[in-house]
This record gives C-alpha cells, structure tokens and sequence, in this order.
C-alpha cells in the first residue's frame, strides 16, 4: 500500500484560513469615446522576480537598481500578457507613457506600469489575460473596467488563452434582483402594509364632531396620502441605510416588537384621532423604525460580498415601488366609497379593530418569542 | 489630507488602488522587497512538466510549504504543476487527490468532494481520499457521512487512523466521552505513529478537550505541537484567549503578522491590552480582508466574523459576515461567532436557526450548549 502522505493540517485545516495573499495583479483600464484606452497596472515585485529574474545578485534583496535594470523585459511581459481586443481587432501595441514605478499593496511592494492603446472606435470589448500562466493557478488579474460613460465594473481574470468579454452584464443584474425583491418583500410584510394602510384609511375622510365625513375635494385626499407616503419613505429609507451599511444597529427582536406596536398605534389611531391632519408625522416616526426592519431582510440577501449600494439602492426602490403600488390601487377606491357607512364604519372602524388586534398578536409573538 | 480621504473611501467600500499613490525612487540602492527563499522558484519556471511522479512530489512540496508558512501563493504554484494533467480526459487519481487538497485548503469543499468522489470509484479504499473526505464532511457538519468515511479506513494497517478520525466525529456528535476514553486510550501509542499523524492526533486531542470545556489538558495537548505551525500556534492562542491570557499571546504570536488567522488573534490580544499598535493591526486586517473580497475570495469569512465582532465591536457586521460563512462551513467556531453575533443582535431567525440546527446535529460543545439553553429556556 502507498505510504499515506500525512501533513498537520489535513483535518484540521479550515480552523483556519491564510496567511499573506494569494498573487493579484491589479489593472485599471479606462476607455475613452474614440477607443483610446488609457491603462495602469500594477504587479508584485515577488511575481514578477519569479518570470524575470529580477534579483540579478541573487541575495534575495531587491533593489530599485535591479528593478530598473529590468524596465524592457517588464514592458515586454506586458505587451505579451494582456492583450485587448475591440470588435474582435487587436488593439495597438501600448505605448508606455510614464516613467516605471512602484506601490505599496497589502503584500508588499509592486511595479506599476502606465500605458494606452488605440482600438477601435467602436464594437464590442474584450479582452485576453495570461500573466503568470502554467506558474501560479490561483493568480488573478483584478480590473477596474472604466468605459466612456458608463459605471465602472470590476472584473476578475483568470490566466487563459481565449478572450473574456468586458461587456457589462452582472451589476444591472443584480440592481434588478434586488429590486424585485424590494416589491417581494413589502407585498409579503404584512406588517408594513397593515400600518400604511391603517395611515391611508381616513385620508378620503376628515373628522367632524366624533364622526367622519366624506371629503370633497380628491386633491385634498391625493395630497394627504402624498404626505404620509413620502414621510413614511423618507424615514424608512433613512434608517434602512444607516443599518444596511452597518453604522448602527438595533436588536431585531425588539425592533420587530417595535414594528408591531407601530400598526396598533396606528390602528387605534383611527378610532381617536389626535394627529389627525398630522399623520405624516406619525408616518415619519415610525417609518425610522420600519427601515431598521427592511434592513434585516436585505442582509438576508446580501452576504457581504455584494456590491452594497447597488443592492441598498435596488432594494429600496423595489420597496417604494411596491408602496406606491398599494396607494394605487386602494385610493381610488376608498374615494369612490367614502360617503357610504360601509366605509365609513365597516372599513375604517371596523378594519382599524381587526388591524389592531392582529397586531397586538405579533406584539406578544415577538416580545415573549412565542410561536402559535 | 490624503490619508483622511484615504480611510473615508476605504470606510464606504473603495478598496486597494483608491490610495494608490505610485512614486519613483530616487535612490537605486533602496531595498524595495525581501524575497522568500528560492528553494522552489526555479522548478516552478523550467519544469518541462512531463514526468508526473515528479510533477506529483513538486506539488507535494508546495503545499506543505504553503501549509506551513501559511503563503496561498504556493497554492497556486502546486496547482499549476498539475496543469498538463487535469487537461486530460481520464485525470490520474493521484492528481485528483492532490487537487482534492489544494482545493480543500482553498475552502473550495465541494470541488475537493467531487475530486474525491471520482478516485473512491476507482479506488473504494484509497486511505488519503477517505480522510479527506471524512475532514470535509466534518467541516460540513455532516456526522453520518463523516463516521461512514472514517469507518472504510477500519483496515488492519490504518486502524489505528480510522479510530482517530472516528473519535473525532463522536466528540462532536454527542459521544464526546467515548471519544475522550478512545483518545485517552491511544495516548500512549502516538509515539509508533509518524510525525505528521502525531501532530494530528493532538491537535484532534486538543480540540475535543477544548470543546469539553477542559481548557488545561487543550492546552497540554497543543503544546506537544511544534510551534511554527500555524495551526498549532492558532489553536494554542484560542486556548489562550479564551482565558484571557492576552499577554501571552503577544508574546506568542509577536512574529506571525504575515498570516491573516495569526494576526487575528494577535489584533484581539493587543486590543484587550489596549496597546499602541492595536489600532494599527486592525487596520492592516481589514485592508487584507478587503483585497480577499476584491478577488472573489470567500475562505475568510469565519475569520472577518471573529474580527468585526471582537476587533471592531460590530455584531451586526459580524452577523452579516458569519451567516455567510455558515453557508460553506459549520464548524463548532463557525456556530459559535454565528451564535455569539445572533445573540448579540438579538436576531430571533438566526437564533432559531442554530437551535434547531444544534438540536438537529447533537453537536456537543460548552461554549454553545451552555448558553443556548439559556435561550431554550425563553421558548
């Protein structure tokens, strides 16, 4: 039997993860409108000691001089290693338009080279990397992509022979996820729903000696919901930010209870109302608690490897959208049946109860942490 | 000024090249860079990569180098010596075990599982795959499949290693006295076994009795390690600090900073003693996490959990960052950032989903157990 190649951490490796960093080369590329493409890149010195030698004396010292020495072969290795392709032409060969240089990166110190290429003015991007191949298989090249007029995007390569395409594709793919699953989330969180609703119910009424009255006037009520809606977003969207990009947090139990007491307040709200052409304030309160609650369901999409803007930006927009969508629909109805009793009591009195009461469940679920 | 701008770009998400500052020496003498030893260097360049025993003991070599100064880079180097071979249509099963490795330490679990799982149908008994596959699983938390892995090893001449590799799984699946009593009992036949088997064997030791909450013999066993091991200096420091011995830690870690795990433990120790240059490790953490994340890479991520959650006093980070870890791997530190971050935040989902999950696997651990039934006793 062949002897068992036995090291220290074969069971027990992943305790624990690296030391120092795997090799990346970082490279930023920028496009202009006429295809010109302007280009820094950055190596580590100890990778490129390894193709090109550039310890001449062989003490395992690099020195500037020795460096230096070495300006032709680096700029060669770079004209072999990245190649650019628009339209499926070559670009030019670069032209190197600054003096060699060095940076500091968390692993040490790296060459950087800065140079531009002509392409062609127009068609598709791609592009073909093969530094280190067939030496280091967990090398990547990082890129910053800056085309004319668009968003930066990053990409990550991987030494190979064939071209990758630099066309976008992932981010707005990801802003569109995170969108729907802003919408998904509002329309399944009956608890926001719920207290929004328990905002709008009387928006088409206005209170007159103990009892409600039918508005007039639908500019009056439009206005009155625009209010509530846009204090309730600007609220939400505030906190939802300061969570989501962790500058504070709150205990999700308690903001959960707190979520719960705000429907109650609200739908009790209806029965004696004291703010009455003050909702929006209410709106607004609460709506710094709610955000805290949308930010805990957003972490539970993003895993801290995503792009957080683009899923903080995404997700909230889903949620307006989804909001405005409610307003939409119930509005128009509640004006078109506001004179009549069944609204007046069925639906906001009525309603009001039932909202309140489903809440005061969720209240004791979530302070007692019980489950029905 | 450009410092300030610095850290406010890398504080809302730009990383690396956002300070980015390229200058050119003046001075041809300047030292920019100490290399690392050419030990291995000219081999990686010049070899013709046609012999594959050699090609083989090359990669061998990488790793271990990698494993023990702790530098990914010689991870890549050893994949790539396998290159000309795992183009092939039918990969010999003795790259596919290397490749398995390099994988596994690359947290890449389910490649290195389908890797192995391709040898063990050629080879249903071949000892390294069944241990490896048995180390994954663990990592996984997948008990049942880790003990039926551990148990094809019950030949005459890897017996005493399926019993080793059995104990293990037992001191995490509810049978943490067995598992001490078959330790126990093996203790005095370690010194038969090679080297590297020892140094496993006491890691494996150390770490039972750690989560039987037996801090002093944890201790005793890891110190039988030889440290210059990042594994053995790891595990020898979480000993140190759960007790808070924070200074010796200091001292033992003082020379690692290269290594991210090593300078993790070194940062939470000069942290507690409220030294000068705490601030300083911390910052070089996070720009090292931050380079990770820029290259897709996820094996940090218990590590960043332990660092947002003890180094920077942020819990919700920190549970951000340890559920996505709990999605590639549940060992009892996983559970146990998880748990500490969910309890913090009182995050009643992720609470119930470790209970549950505790209840689920009987995974037997003081540090997890004892305070998750305080929280079962809420329910």
């Amino acid at each position: 039997m062949k002897k068992i190649i036995f090291l220290l951490s074969l069971l027990c490796c992943s305790s624990f993860s690296y030391a120092h960093k795997a090799s990346d080369s970082y490279l930023t590329l920028t496009a202009s409108d006429t295809g010109v493409v302007s280009a820094r890149w950055d190596i580590a010195l100890r990778d490129l000691d390894i193709l090109l030698g550039l310890d001449a004396n062989n003490d395992r010292q690099l020195i500037w001089a020795e460096v230096l020495a070495k300006t032709s072969a680096l700029e060669q290795l770079a004209q072999a290693s990245l190649t650019l392709q628009r339209q499926q032409q070559d670009c030019t060969p670069y032209r190197f338009t600054a003096p060699l240089a060095i940076d500091r990166h968390t692993d040490g110190q790296y060459a950087v080279l800065t140079m531009t290429s002509q392409c062609a003015s127009s068609g598709v991007w791609a592009v073909k990397y093969q530094l280190l191949a067939d030496i280091d298989a967990g090398h990547r090249g990082i890129v910053n992509w800056q085309q004319a007029q668009q968003p930066a995007q990053t990409l990550v390569l991987t030494a190979n022979n064939d071209f990758i395409s630099m066309e976008k594709v992932s981010a707005q793919h990801s802003f569109l996820s995170f969108w729907r699953e802003g919408v998904a989330h509002i329309w399944a969180g009956y608890d926001h729903i719920l207290f929004l609703l328990s905002l709008l119910l009387p928006v088409v009424l206005v209170r007159q000696q103990q009892s409600w009255q039918g508005v007039d006037d639908w500019k009056k009520a439009l206005w009155d919901a625009a209010s509530i809606v846009t204090a309730f977003t600007i609220a939400h969207s505030l906190t939802l930010a300061v969570a989501a990009l962790h500058w504070l947090y709150l205990p999700s139990r308690w903001v959960e209870a707190a979520i719960a007491a705000s429907v109650i307040i609200a739908a009790l709200h209806n029965l004696r109302p004291v703010f009455d052409r003050w909702r929006w304030l209410l709106a607004f309160v609460f709506g710094l608690i709610h955000g805290f609650g949308f930010a805990s369901a957003l972490s539970d999409l993003t895993s801290g490897t995503d792009a957080q803007l683009v899923a903080l930006v995404g997700f909230n927009l889903g949620v307006e959208t989804g909001q405005l969508a409610i307003v939409a629909i119930f509005i128009p109805i509640a004006f078109l049946s506001r004179n009549s009793s069944y609204y007046q009591r069925g639906i906001v009195t009525g309603g009001s109860v039932a909202i309140a009461s489903v809440a005061a469940l969720w209240l004791c679920q979530r302070l007692f942490n019980l489950t029905f | 000024m450009r410092y300030v701008l610095c850290i406010m770009l890398l504080a809302i998400g730009f990383e690396q090249g956002a300070c980015a500052a390229p200058r050119v020496p003046t001075n041809p003498q300047e030292v920019l860079e100490n290399l690392p030893e050419k030990m291995l260097m000219p081999t990686v360049v010049n070899a013709t990569k046609t012999d594959l025993t050699e090609a083989l003991s090359q990669a061998q070599s990488l790793l271990a180098h990698a494993q023990h100064t702790g530098d990914p880079r010689y991870l890549g180097y050893a994949e790539a010596q396998l290159k000309p071979w795992l183009k092939q249509t039918t990969i010999p099963d003795d790259v596919l075990v290397m490749r398995a490795r390099l994988r596994q330490f690359d947290h890449q679990f389910a490649n290195a599982l389908i890797d192995i799982a391709q040898v063990l149908q050629h080879q249903a008994r071949h000892p390294e795959a069944l241990l490896l596959q048995a180390s994954i699983y663990q990592v996984r938390a997948d008990y049942p499949q880790a003990r039926a892995s551990c148990q094809r090893l019950r030949n005459l001449s890897t017996l005493v290693l399926a019993l080793i590799c059995e104990a293990q799984v037992d001191g995490l699946n509810g049978q943490s006295d067995k598992a001490f009593a078959t330790m126990t009992r093996l203790l005095p036949s370690v010194n038969n076994l090679e080297l590297g088997q020892q140094s496993w064997f006491y890691l494996a030791f150390g770490d039972l009795a750690l989560r039987r909450g037996q801090l002093a013999d944890a201790e005793k066993y890891y110190r039988r390690l030889e440290m210059n091991n990042p594994a053995a200096l790891a595990s020898l420091s979480d000993v140190l600090l759960r007790q808070k011995r924070y200074a010796e830690v200091q001292k033992l870690l003082a020379n690692y900073q290269q290594h991210d795990g090593l300078l993790l433990r070194l940062a939470i120790a000069e942290k507690a003693l409220n030294t000068q240059q705490a601030q300083a490790l911390a910052h070089t953490l996070q720009q090292r996490f931050a380079a990770l994340r820029l290259r897709d890479n996820n094996s940090h991520l218990r590590e960043e959990a332990v660092f947002s959650f003890y180094v920077q006093d942020n819990a919700s980070k920190a549970l951000t960052v340890a559920r996505a870890n709990w999605q590639q791997q549940r060992e009892p530190y996983d559970a146990e950032i998880y748990w500490l971050a969910a309890q913090k935040i009182q995050s009643t989902a992720d609470i119930r989903l470790l209970q549950t999950w505790l209840t689920q696997t009987k995974l037997q651990d003081v540090y997890l157990t004892a305070s998750s039934r305080v929280a079962l006793g809420v329910r």
